[in-house]
């Protein structure tokens, strides 16, 4: 079965796009948990989707100019968290919907420009990922993980306590620059496999699943790198099969982990209370 | 556990001088002249919203100075750049984050202005985090994530933070807030230690509590204003307020012996 998967070079390049994703959507998404952002890699997809568009409409590499909007737009969304002000949350809010919907408009006037098209962009597919992309997706990752695990320690730090951070002289709005263009360049390494729409939820979902069983950081980061990868992976692998939009099946799959260690989890803790309240077998 | 530089007892660590400190472009404090001299215990009271978390965010860095000057170790504010040499206690606290993390984790955070980026934890960095959690009595709790840690202990978990970096000062923004009887006693004598140990105090409170034996001076602040600044007197907060007659800002080395309370820098 496996043999079958590997003979196609569209699958190879899938599985290797899948693998890269599966690695770093993680390891820059527990900062954002840690946050309590979770939610802004999806404004960053949206972002994207309009760098895509442009690139379609200009035959550019879409990889490329999805980069150049989604840092720009990244940037500036730290800019503005930064200068602290209460109409941000409306800022990002425009940014984001202006994005996506600018995205949507510029890819129909494309020359052969489909829904079709676009839904591969949005949710994910296997067949789009070509060699140039796996030499993009392949540096950005090698960069990507650098940092996130290189700086582990400033990122926790300043994650975990921004003004403390500030007072001890670390460098924050660099940082937080930092974090920001890395997230964006998250987003660019899924846009073949995992799709704008969806990369979020495989920044934030292994992570999520990771917690509920870890009690510290650093095992909370290596565990849901490896939840991260055997999703993506798996998930990729499972479209194939059963015909379905890749990123839809990854993130599915994500979920369902989610489900299944919360589930286990919680009947553990019920257990175990049952067990101290009443000595001896456990009845039933 | 020393860092780079000496001060010597009795040279200035913080100097403010008709400093007006704010949010914004409000100042919330004005014109505070204010010392703390190397080796001091000096304690900073006031009702609520006086300005004394302000006045700490300012010489953190974390409040803009509006007007007047702010030097740290006889360096002006915005030239100076061992900012590990304060070490620093929020008085609110965001411990518990999104993602679990144990004691060892947050403690080593504080290490980090010590560290360069990329490189790795080296054993001294261990020693010095392994210490400051024994020094706040956590040992026991240090591999234990902080979401599980009571109140009282999630805050000695943020000092043994500042420990960590071996400051030369620490500043603490009501460090016994929140801390039952016993735990004060305990937190008294830790930091009775670490003046003893050399370090200089300056530390927000509502009232001295446990913390008078050692308090050396007291400034009162009221509506942005520093109303008292000398040796602390019996009879509650209220006879900071009785005892307005200007500002005491620098006591004469004759007055401070007259009231028993030694020079600067003769309590190690
Ligand atoms: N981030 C902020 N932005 C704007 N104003 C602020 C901010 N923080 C404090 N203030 C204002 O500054 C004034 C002084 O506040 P500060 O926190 O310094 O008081 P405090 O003496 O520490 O009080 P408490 O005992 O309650 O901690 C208050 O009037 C408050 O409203
Ligand atoms: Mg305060």
């Amino acid at each position: 079965m496996t043999g079958e998967l590997l003979q196609y070079g569209f699958m190879q390049r899938a599985l290797i796009a899948a693998l890269l994703v599966g690695l770093t959507a993680p390891s820059v998404g527990v900062y954002l948990v840690q946050r309590r952002l979770a939610l802004i890699g999806d404004g960053m997809g949206h972002v994207a989707l309009a760098g895509v568009a442009l690139g379609v409409l200009t035959s550019t590499q879409p990889v490329l100019t999805a980069l150049g909007a989604a840092v720009a737009g990244a940037v500036a969304i730290e800019l503005m968290r930064a200068s602290g002000r209460s109409s941000g949350d409306v800022a990002l809010a425009i940014m984001f919907y202006g994005g996506i919907a600018s995205g949507v408009v510029l890819i129909s006037r494309a020359p052969g420009g489909t829904p079709a098209n676009l839904n591969a962009y949005l949710f994910g597919a296997i067949t789009t990922t070509s060699r140039a992309d796996l030499v993009v997706f392949a540096v950005l990752a090698a960069l990507v993980l650098l940092a996130t695990l290189g700086l582990a320690p400033r990122f926790f730090a300043v994650s975990n306590d921004e003004e403390y951070a500030r007072a001890a002289g670390l460098p924050v709005l660099g940082y937080n620059l930092l974090l920001a263009v890395i997230t964006a360049a998250t987003v660019v390494i899924s846009m073949r496999v995992v799709g704008l729409l969806l990369i979020s939820a495989l920044m934030v979902v292994p992570v999520a699943t990771a917690q509920l069983v870890t009690g510290s950081f650093r095992t909370t980061v290596l565990l849901s790198l490896g939840i991260g990868l055997v999703v993506a992976v798996g998930g990729t692998a499972g479209s194939y099969y059963a015909d379905t939009p890749s990123g839809g099946s990854i993130v599915v799959l994500a979920v369902a982990t989610f489900a299944v260690t919360s589930v286990a989890t919680r009947l553990r803790s019920a257990l175990t209370r049952r067990t101290r309240e009443q000595p001896g077998p456990v009845p039933g | 556990m020393h860092v780079t530089g000496t001060v010597g007892p009795g040279s200035p660590v913080v100097e403010l001088r008709g400093a007006a400190v704010g949010y914004g472009d409000r100042p919330v404090i004005r014109d505070i002249d204010f010392t703390l001299t190397a080796g001091e215990v000096v304690v900073l009271l006031g009702p609520n919203g006086a300005g004394k978390s302000t006045v700490v965010r300012g010489i953190l860095g974390l409040a803009p100075l509006m007007a007047g000057t702010l030097s740290l170790f006889g360096v002006p504010a915005d030239r100076f750049r061992d900012r590990h040499r304060l070490g620093y206690v929020p008085q609110r606290h965001t411990i518990v984050g999104g993602v679990p993390s144990t004691v060892t984790e947050v403690v080593a955070s504080g290490r980090l202005a010590l560290r360069r980026p990329f490189a790795r934890l080296r054993p001294h960095d261990r020693e010095a985090v392994a210490a400051a959690i024994g020094v706040v009595g956590l040992s026991d709790r240090s591999g234990a994530s902080v979401a599980t840690l009571s109140g009282g202990q999630q805050r000695r978990v943020l000092i043994a933070r500042a420990l960590a970096a071996e400051p030369d000062v620490l500043v603490m923004d009501e460090p016994t807030a929140g801390v039952d009887a016993a735990n004060q006693e305990i937190l008294a004598a830790t930091l009775q230690t670490l003046v003893q140990g050399g370090r200089t105090l300056l530390l927000v409170a509502h009232e001295l509590g446990p913390l008078e034996r050692m308090v050396q001076r007291v400034a009162v602040m009221r509506d942005g204003r520093m109303t008292y600044d000398g040796p602390p007197i019996s009879g509650g907060d209220g006879a900071y307020h009785r005892e307005r007659q200007g500002h005491v800002h620098h006591l004469d080395l004759g007055r401070r012996a007259e009231l028993g309370l030694g020079l600067t820098g003769d309590t190690r």
